[in-house]
């Protein structure tokens, strides 16, 4: 009855664009976390280990990073534990591919006949393990965008080689009216026809399991959370599959092996009364796995003018990453105006104008501009001493 | 909007104060530490102050020592009616009420507005920018061409502290972000360099990596390209051997089918010759025939001889004598035996057998003649021998005789017979026979020997082990089994030679490609290996590059904003100065003609900037103001100042408030001053704040404040702060005096409220409450607390507000117009700059300590010190520093005409043309 550790979107070597000088940090937690997987699969001693898909973040990694993940693979096998995995979306099965470029067996320290480490492609489809009864099939396309669905007349109702049917896939599954389209899409339908035992997928960063016929279909997600609404990252399924009474029952549980975590908070700015009280709140979350995007919105004081970068500096040992991103629109002057006869009463009649053709046309660039400017120059018209600016 | 009363409770020194003001000039006198600039607090904060000001903002006003929160009472009159604003100062529980026009509001929001309606002045700032002028504004007008222009344009601005702060800080600003100098780049340029920098080694990055990703499908195309070819070449060397093997197959068939061909003619003629073998005319082989054949020839010449010699032989006998020879053999042998003997004899004699002598003599004599017997029996011998080769001579020499025809006879008989078994043996009957035979066998053995050479010719270079005709068959075989392969070798077996060829030529072509692949491979190998590009440096770049981006995303924000707000800043100010040059224009003219006494009746005012120029009939020209005298152009500003300030306030004609600004007036100035006074007094209500009585002659009021009477004397001093204002010198007695009751101030802080200590002579519409002396019954005696608030100091320090505390009201008409009015002053302040560098701001300084927060003198630095403070506030906004003074002191010994420009010197070194003007 063979154990199963599931993971896909290691994405080793991602690029992260929005967290700048953090990211490098990131790409080496992806790396932790892709450590704790491995060890996972060997604490929970499975039998085989399946990556489905995008396990380098491209084909252009450079040949550290595939010996990198070579030795975590290679943890695995010395332990005799089959691993499986496929070419996903960013690191496809193209001319260019790393699975091409690199023998990752060899570099695993495998023979070149060993079974311990099978990368299935579409010349080397399947790969039966005889000792587990197991088959695993792995439906994957020579391009980055599948001409045809991975399950189109695709079943193994005549498999005779192996008792259990584990199939891989790097693709959508079709929810009509959510995903409809991607690179590479396969209907529920399809699944359940498939006639697997299970279906290990990847490319859905959140962790996400169900069944269609008797498949059990599971997304573990990326190993590491890659973006603010990855709330369901992190994890790596355990997957049992054993026959019970004559029929196959297959029991799929998470374990989490990330540890980053991406926060947004939004910050009314009638709250933010100063950039050293705003910075005061944020350290009071203060974690070293979190990634916060903090958003200032609403209505700002007056006096309220944020330095987003010395924000995010001074907050950045706190944090594992800290954006500040100030979009809290400038409050408009409340309060009796000047006269209109003075340059000021001018200075606020002009820009209030300005603010309303603005709003009027749509442009809320310019609003917010003329509305910052307006703020702005009430508060240089009533005490230029008073306003700091950078 | 009139104000008609003014209760202030718990403001700063004003624990409760009413004053009503007059409807026209109002003079609110006292001197320093009086509480004049907590009078305009208190109207500030009764018309604009947040009723629910924070408690630090509370902190700030309350009276020193309390804790009761402040309230102003603004009772007022507007366009004839009655109304009243009331707020109470009390944190988040402060209330507002203002009534006007019978309708009464308590909502602070429309308060404001309504206030703002009332006024025509929209803050407390506001205010102080236009309703309000200070002591300095009219200082240095003639000396600093720019000053009228730009405290006109403050007082239209809007702003508390005019425009140009602003935009000058503005400008700063777009120039720190716009500088494009290389050598100090302002901040978007910095940005943008950094972004390009960092873009570009993106975009090389990102080129590497291509050129990577290139690079490796290459090198896989080439890995794939180059295992096919090893395919393909094992294929084509496939193909090769396949048509090397037809070659030898083919070569094998046509091989074994020529041997064939050979080894079946060669059988044929085998046959021929086996089937000729058989048939030759002789069994004797040819050779032997010939020999026969040749022998018998010779046999048959020797016959014939032998006949022919026989012929010749004819008589020879026929028998021949026999001599037979004597025996010797028996004497031989009786010698032996007789010799015997006698060794028997002599061998018996010796044993003893017989006697010695007997036997040995019988021996000897035995021996003896066994001996002669012996040469006896030897002659015999020797004889017989001889007669033996006798006889046989003899028989010799009759067989010699007898074969002289026997032999020839003989030999005649073996010739024949050797020629006859010769003959027998050929098989033929004769000689004649014989060589016929030998001629046909002869031919025979030749035509025999003819095949045999052409079986030897067919045979040649063909081996053959054994049976020809088996040779044959397996050549046949052989030939057959390498057809047979061939054919089954396919299309090439039609033409193997050419098929190998093509397969070469095709094997050559692959190995050139294979050879070509190689290269590729090890080339692309190369680049792969030679692309030092790092994925995860140019992730690196890529996040920097997106970083830099909303960095200049944010620059370029700000740097909108800032010249949008500067732009629009300055179409506000032209627009706004355009306008008020309008009306300045519109309505100074009668205000010019009055000033001038009708010597100037038109006034031009430059849109751009509010200088001033008017027409000088004598020039027939307009003159700048600047040109006129400093009496005339003091007027000039404070009509175009207030007549700013009907525009801006839409002409709803707020009081205005006078912060001693004609301070350093000299007397002539002053008097025109407040001629002028009394002419805003039309119009306007006037409050004058002033430690001078020499503005009461033009009051409709004069509400006096009372003098501060604690003094520093007992108690506990303080810890003092060092204060650098000390290298001014020796402290004046005006010094000394403020000094001391600003130390004293810091030390009732300390204690309780201090109240407001009634003086002997009440002003007359000052409303001291009793208040101020159960307040201060706690205390030490006024006289105790502030013993330098003796009649005799304040005479000391301010000699003119002695002499009006005294007769309170308008002084004498002639006090101002006459200089020697001011004797005591003079000689007070005489004394004073004799004894070192006057204070002569400390009135200035003293009042600023009653400045809100925020005003110069809070910004100049915490007041520990009072003195420290009070000196920052002198040199911060003082004009009138020692220097200047020590030069007005010198010329002019009013200590309020300590203006520079105030020198007649300088007046006069101005030129010529100015004397004809009026001032």
């Amino acid at each position: 009855m063979p154990r199963l550790l599931h993971m896909a979107d290691v994405h080793l070597g991602a690029r992260h664009r929005d967290l700048g000088d953090a990211a490098a940090r990131q790409r080496e937690r992806q790396a932790a976390a892709f450590r704790r997987a491995v060890d996972t699969g060997l604490a929970e001693r499975v039998d085989v280990a399946l990556i489905s898909g995008d396990l380098f973040d491209s084909n252009a990694q450079p040949r550290r990073t595939v010996e990198a993940a070579a030795i975590e693979l290679r943890r695995l096998t010395e332990q005799g534990i089959r691993v499986v995995l496929i070419p996903g979306t960013h690191d496809c099965y193209e001319a260019g591919s790393i699975y091409r470029v690199f023998d990752l067996r060899l570099m695993a320290g495998l023979s070149e006949g060993s079974d311990l480490l099978t990368v299935l492609t579409p010349d080397h489809p399947d790969v039966v393990f005889g000792d587990l009864d197991l088959v695993v099939y792995g439906r994957v396309s020579p391009t980055k965008r599948a001409s045809r669905s991975p399950l189109a007349d695709f079943t193994t109702a005549a498999e005779g080689r192996a008792r259990f049917r584990v199939a891989m896939i790097h693709g959508s599954m079709l929810i009509p009216g959510k995903v409809e389209q991607d690179d590479v899409l396969f209907t529920p339908g399809e699944v359940a026809a498939s006639g697997l035992d299970y279906l290990a997928l990847g490319h859905w960063h959140s962790w996400q399991t169900g069944r269609a016929g008797t498949t059990s279909w599971t997304y573990p997600g990326a190993i590491e959370p890659l973006a603010v609404d990855q709330d369901g990252a992190g994890r790596v399924a355990i997957v049992d599959i054993e026959e019970r009474g004559g029929r196959t029952q297959v029991d799929v549980r998470e374990v989490v092996v990330g540890r980053t975590r991406f926060a947004s908070l939004e910050l009314d700015a009638a709250e933010v009364v100063s950039q050293g009280a705003l910075v005061a709140r944020l350290l009071g979350q203060a974690d070293p796995d979190l990634i916060l995007d903090v958003r200032i919105g609403g209505i700002a004081e007056q006096r309220l003018d944020i330095d987003e970068d010395a924000v995010s500096r001074e907050l950045s040992g706190a944090f594992l990453k800290v954006r500040v991103r100030d979009r809290s629109i400038a409050a408009l002057p409340d309060g009796p105006l000047p006269p209109p006869e003075t340059i000021a009463g001018t200075f606020v009649q002009d820009l209030t104008a300005r603010i309303a053709a603005a709003e009027a046309r749509g442009d809320a660039d310019s609003a917010a501009d003329a509305r910052a400017a307006l703020q702005l120059g009430r508060l240089l018209l009533d005490d230029p001493r008073q306003v700091d600016l950078i | 909007m009139r104000i008609t009363k003014l209760h202030v409770q718990g403001v700063r020194r004003h624990a409760d104060l009413d004053i009503s003001p007059a409807p026209g000039l109002t003079v609110i006198r006292g001197p320093n530490e009086a509480g004049k600039s907590t009078v305009q607090t208190a109207i500030e904060m009764a018309l604009f102050r947040k009723c629910t000001s924070t408690s630090r903002e509370l902190q700030e006003l309350r009276t020193w020592g309390s804790t009761d929160d402040p309230s102003v009472r603004l009772d007022f009159e507007h366009e004839g009616r009655p109304g009243h604003l009331v707020k109470q100062f009390a944190g988040a529980r402060g209330s507002v009420e203002l009534s006007v026009d019978g309708r009464v509001s308590q909502d602070p929001g429309e308060v404001d507005e309504l206030v703002t309606d009332l006024t025509g002045l929209a803050s407390e700032k506001f205010l102080r920018s236009t309703a309000s002028v200070r002591h300095h504004e009219l200082v240095d007008l003639d000396k600093d061409e720019a000053a009228l222009r730009d405290r006109l344009q403050q007082s239209i601005s809007g702003a508390d502290q005019g425009t140009q702060t602003a935009r000058r800080r503005l400008n700063e600003m777009v120039r720190r972000y716009r500088s494009e100098g290389t050598r100090n780049p302002g901040l978007l340029r910095r940005e943008r360099d950094e972004l390009e920098r960092l873009r570009a080694e993106l975009v090389r990055g990102e080129a590497a990596l291509a050129q990577l990703e290139r690079d490796r499908t290459a090198l896989a195309l080439a890995h794939d390209r180059r295992v096919e070819l090893d395919t393909r070449l094992a294929r084509d060397q496939d193909a090769v051997d396949q048509g090397e093997r037809a070659v030898r197959l083919e070569t094998s068939a046509t091989d074994a089918e020529a041997r064939y061909f050979r080894l079946r003619q060669a059988v044929e003629l085998q046959g021929r010759i086996t089937a000729a073998e058989r048939d030759h005319a002789s069994a004797m082989p040819l050779a032997e025939l010939r020999d026969a054949a040749k022998r018998v020839q010779e046999l048959q010449f020797q016959i014939q001889e032998l006949e022919v010699t026989l012929e010749l032989r004819g008589d020879l006998p026929e028998t021949v004598e026999v001599v037979k020879p004597p025996r010797w053999q028996p004497v031989a042998l009786l010698a032996m035996i007789v010799g015997i003997a006698g060794l028997l004899a002599i061998g018996a004699g010796l044993t003893g057998i017989l006697p010695d002598i007997a036997g040995l003599g019988i021996g000897l004599v035995l021996l003896v003649v066994g001996g002669g017997l012996g040469v006896w029996g030897a002659r015999m011998a020797r004889r017989v021998h001889s007669v033996r080769i006798q006889a046989q001579l003899q028989e010799a020499e009759i067989a010699r005789r007898l074969a002289g025809r026997s032999l020839e006879e003989e030999q005649l008989k073996e010739t024949r017979r050797e020629r006859d078994a010769l003959l027998v043996a050929m098989g033929v009957p004769d000689v004649y026979a014989a060589d016929a035979l030998l001629e046909r066998e002869a031919a025979h053995g030749a035509a025999i020997d003819e095949i045999r050479a052409e079986l030897r010719g067919v045979l040649a270079g063909v081996t053959v082990n054994g049976d020809l005709a088996a040779e044959r068959d397996r050549a046949a075989a052989e030939m057959d089994q390498s057809r047979h392969a061939l054919s089954g070798l396919g299309g090439v077996s039609s033409d193997p030679a050419a098929a190998r060829e093509r397969a070469l030529r095709t094997l050559r072509q692959t190995q050139a490609e294979r050879e070509s692949a190689i290269q590729e491979e090890g080339q692309a190998q190369g680049r792969v290996d030679q692309n030092t590009i790092d994925a995860d440096h140019v992730s690196g770049l890529a996040e920097s590059v997106d970083a830099s981006q909303e960095r200049l995303v944010g620059l370029e924000r700000r740097l909108r904003v800032y010249e949008l707000t500067l732009s629009v800043l300055d179409a506000a100010e032209g627009y706004t100065v355009k306008k008020a040059a309008r009306y300045l224009e519109e309505h100074m003219d009668a205000d010019i003609a009055r000033i001038t006494d009708g010597r100037y009746k038109q006034v031009q005012v430059n849109e751009q900037d509010l200088s001033f120029r008017v027409w000088s009939p004598e020039r027939d020209d307009w003159i700048p103001v600047q040109q006129l005298s400093q009496g005339t152009l003091d007027q000039v500003y404070l009509a175009a100042r207030l007549g700013l300030v009907r525009q801006v306030t839409q002409e709803r004609n707020p009081p205005l408030i006078f912060d001693d600004p004609f301070v350093t007036f000299d007397d002539e100035r002053a008097r025109r001053a407040a001629e002028l006074l009394r002419d805003l007094a039309r119009d306007h209500q006037v409050l004058f704040l002033t430690t001078s009585d020499r503005y009461d002659r033009v009051a409709d009021a004069v509400i006096e404040l009372p003098v501060p009477l604690a003094r520093d004397v007992d108690g506990p001093r303080p810890e003092r702060v060092p204060v650098s204002v000390t290298a001014t010198g020796g402290p004046s007695p005006v010094a000394a005096a403020t000094s001391s009751s600003m130390a004293s101030l810091a030390d009732a802080t300390d204690d309780a409220p201090i109240p407001a200590a009634p003086r002997s002579t009440e002003p007359v519409t000052t409303a001291w409450t009793d208040q101020g002396a159960d307040v201060r019954d706690p205390q030490p005696t006024a006289d105790e607390a502030f013993p330098a608030a003796a009649p005799a100091a304040v005479d000391a320090a301010f000699p003119a507000a002695a002499s009006t505390a005294a007769v309170p009201g308008w002084p004498p008409a002639t006090s101002l117009d006459d200089p020697v009015a001011w004797p005591s002053t003079a000689s007070a302040w005489g004394t004073a700059t004799t004894d070192g560098p006057a204070w002569p701001a400390s009135a200035a300084s003293s009042d600023a300590t009653d400045d809100p927060p925020g005003s110069v003198s809070a910004g100049a630095g915490a007041a520990t010190s009072a003195t420290g403070a009070e000196a920052s506030a002198t040199g911060a906004e003082a004009p009138w520093t020692s220097t200047a003074w020590s030069t007005a002191a010198s010329d002019r010994p009013a200590p309020w005409a300590t203006s520079p420009g105030s020198s007649e010197t300088e007046t006069a070194s101005s030129g010529s043309w100015r004397d004809g003007l009026p001032g």
